[in-house]
């Protein structure tokens, strides 16, 4: 009999609990929505997140562009020392600084809801922690950039497509890649431009570092200039960094400086015996315009950027006013009127003040 | 034949073998000087290498460029850094009468790498990366020194183990910086600095790099039979009539200086500085009249081979101690074995 009772009373204590947790005030579920990142990777991420954590250098101002810059609880520090955010911070926020690689800890203490990590490797580590992470960034699979062009402008409908607002932008920005693709391919096709000539970038991120810093994988870049018909030279490398002996062998026609650092670089490209490249003496040494974003990254400037090499690569064929481009997209993108002077200065690649870093 | 004449026998077999190989290796040093001059990626032929050289025609302006200002300096750069680092090994070597010794031994690469990285974490140039590693490599071989001093038994191994303690240390504190470094761009700077290259050799620099080298190597050469004597221990020093303890901290000066000196110019570049010694000594046996000299020829020759290596075969170059520790790693155990097979027939 006491057997009995006690069996009872354990019954009803636990059914005691589970009408407890059956509580009809129970919090709205959270819904979740399956995406697939740039390396083909199915994650689950809840739907119209609060809170992202911008740690991958392409997103901060993708994110800002869409109207999105109250979802964003940090970006990457690197990204925020940019003299050009500063100057112009968009959204008057007062972002957290991330390092490159935070620990998981981080993420969980800020409560992010989604991370844009930089690196695969870093976002895999993350995600076996049970963390919410893809990897994006301007290198893409081991087949290229071509099918990431759309991306991230993909992803954000998916994710925080129930805002019009955010949809119209992204849309505006495709259409606008599409058709600056299809006009520069149309016009190189017509004039029967075929790829032949050769382009070597310089990754001016570092002092002193010369002209022999690259990228070697198959990054944004290369997809960017094989539509404009040029062959980067870093795609044949093992690694970043060219010889100069090299350099001189391969002999590009075309050499395009990008990263903050431009004017060493450009200087650095004058001395011997870089001097006796043809790129260097028939004055192909190019740069591309830094602002709150790099333009050599993918960023909301995209079809700008490629506009404005198009036109240093083919002045003959292109005439496009990068300057008016440029005012027009910061207006749009980030409501600023950015000044004449601005402008000069960030197609120049210098920082506000007009001076090179 | 008694021990005396056996004695001048041996010594003048010895100093006959010692002859022979300073003129083969002054011979092997000139044909790899001449032929790190033509290697490269930039492929050019003899003709084009003597016209670059010894005419202006405008037409060779690149070839010259190449070897004017990529090559040359780098070459001879090679040759002073290969000699500093394998004879401050000997020194060190001899000095600690331990084979197994490098130069680094008190602390100047761990110290130098230390400076190094937080200079580039400042963003110091790289003039100034240089300077401050040559500051921190001699702080810490002071503070080595120091901490032996403390010891009231200031022995070698006292010395020794202070040198692993300091650089334990250092490396630590290398290992932070390189934790605050930026990710995408000065870590890869502070990895590849720590590996060493000649890739921005030029030829300013030899105007420091050549005198300080000259006058330090020189220096050993003159001092020669004194090491010798320094070699065998305090006691046998002294009975000699030689001031051990103020030759001992001489020698310790002047290597630390020359190594001090090379890896400020280059980055920390291992294995030379322990695997040239024991090559000389195979070769020559161990008084240091013979081994000083053969050292600092064929640490030339070996840093000139490894630096061609390290930029004829591939697009980027490679670091020269990833060249120097797998040609190293090999002819070291090659001379264990060796020395175990003498060893042996001695038995």
């Amino acid at each position: 009999m006491k057997k009995l009772l006690s069996m009872f009373l354990v019954v009803l204590l636990v059914s005691t609990m589970f009408v407890g947790c059956s509580d009809n005030n129970e919090e709205p579920k959270e819904e979740y929505v399956t995406v697939q990142d740039m390396y083909g990777n199915s994650i689950e991420i809840v739907k119209n997140p609060q809170k992202v954590a911008c740690v991958s250098r392409t997103t901060y101002d993708f994110l800002i562009a869409f109207g999105l810059g109250d979802k964003i609880d940090g970006v990457y520090e690197n990204v925020l020392a940019n003299t050009w955010v500063q100057e112009l911070n968009p959204t008057q926020e007062d972002y957290f600084a991330y390092e490159y690689n935070p620990s998981a800890e981080t993420y969980i203490s800020r409560d992010v809801d989604l991370i844009f990590s930089p690196e695969e490797r870093i976002t895999v580590e993350l995600r076996k922690l049970g963390l919410p992470a893809m990897t994006v960034n301007h290198y893409g699979p081991e087949e290229g950039y071509d099918n990431q062009m759309f991306f991230l402008a993909d992803l954000v409908v998916q994710l925080w497509g129930e805002d019009t607002e955010v949809v119209e932008k992204v849309e505006y920005w495709k259409n606008d890649i599409t058709t600056t693709i299809d006009d520069i391919t149309n016009t190189l096709d017509d004039n029967n431009i075929e790829e032949g000539k050769s382009i070597h970038y310089v990754r001016a991120d570092k002092k002193d570092k010369g002209i022999t810093y690259t990228e070697n994988t198959r990054p944004y870049l290369e997809y960017i200039y094989r539509l404009l018909k040029v062959r980067t030279i870093g795609q044949d490398l093992e690694s970043n960094k060219i010889s100069a002996e090299e350099l001189l062998v391969i002999n590009p026609d075309y050499i395009v400086i990008g990263g903050i650092y431009q004017n060493g670089a450009v200087e650095a490209s004058k001395v011997e015996p870089m001097n006796k490249l043809t790129a260097v003496k028939e004055g192909n040494v190019l740069t591309i315009p830094v602002g709150i974003s790099q333009f050599e990254h993918p960023s909301s400037v995209a079809s700008v950027f490629i506009k404005d090499q198009a036109n240093k690569l083919y002045p003959e064929l292109f005439d496009y006013d990068i300057a008016k481009l440029t005012k027009e997209a910061y207006k749009y993108y980030y409501n600023i009127d950015l000044t004449d002077e601005q402008t000069k200065n960030i197609l120049e690649g210098k920082n506000p003040d007009g001076q090179y870093e | 034949m008694d021990n005396t004449n056996r004695m001048n026998f041996d010594m003048n077999k010895e100093k006959k073998r010692f002859l022979l190989f300073l003129v083969v290796g002054i011979v092997l040093l000139f044909i790899t000087f001449c032929l790190s001059l033509i290697a490269g990626r930039y492929k050019m032929s003899l003709n084009q290498l003597v016209n670059a050289i010894f005419t202006s025609d405008a037409s060779f302006d690149t070839e010259r460029s190449v070897i004017m200002l990529l090559r040359l300096p780098r070459s001879i750069s090679a040759i002073l850094v290969g000699a500093a680092l394998s004879v401050s090994g000997l020194i060190y070597q001899e000095l600690f009468q331990n084979k197994l010794v490098s130069p680094d031994l008190l602390g100047v690469s761990s110290g130098a790498g230390f400076g190094a990285a937080l200079a580039i974490i400042l963003g110091a140039s790289m003039l100034y990366v240089g300077l401050i590693a040559f500051v921190f490599g001699l702080l810490t071989v002071a503070l080595t020194l120091g901490i032996a001093k403390l010891f009231s038994k200031n022995t070698a191994l006292i010395l020794l183990l202070s040198g692993v303690v300091v650089s334990g240390f250092m490396s630590s504190a290398l290992s932070m910086v390189k934790f605050f470094a930026d990710q995408e761009t000065t870590l890869a700077q502070i990895t590849f600095w720590l590996m060493g290259s000649f890739e921005y050799a030029k030829m300013e620099d030899l105007k420091l790099l050549f005198p300080l080298i000259f006058i330090g190597t020189t220096t050993l050469v003159v001092l020669r039979n004194r090491i010798n004597v320094i070699a065998l221990g305090r006691e046998d020093a002294k009975a000699s009539g030689v001031s051990y303890d103020v030759y001992k901290y001489i020698l310790i000066v002047i290597s630390t200086l020359l190594t001090a000196i090379s890896i400020s110019f280059y980055g920390v570049i291992s294995w030379i500085g322990l695997v040239i010694p024991h090559i000389v000594r195979l070769a020559v046996g161990r008084q240091t009249q013979f081994t000083i000299p053969i050292t600092i020829v064929f640490g030339g020759i070996f840093m000139l081979l490894a630096d061609i290596i390290c930029r004829a075969f591939t697009a980027s170059e490679i670091p020269i101690s990833a060249i120097t520790g797998l040609i190293g790693t090999p002819i070291f155990i090659a001379i264990l074995f060796l020395k175990k097979q003498v060893v042996k027939l001695d038995d």
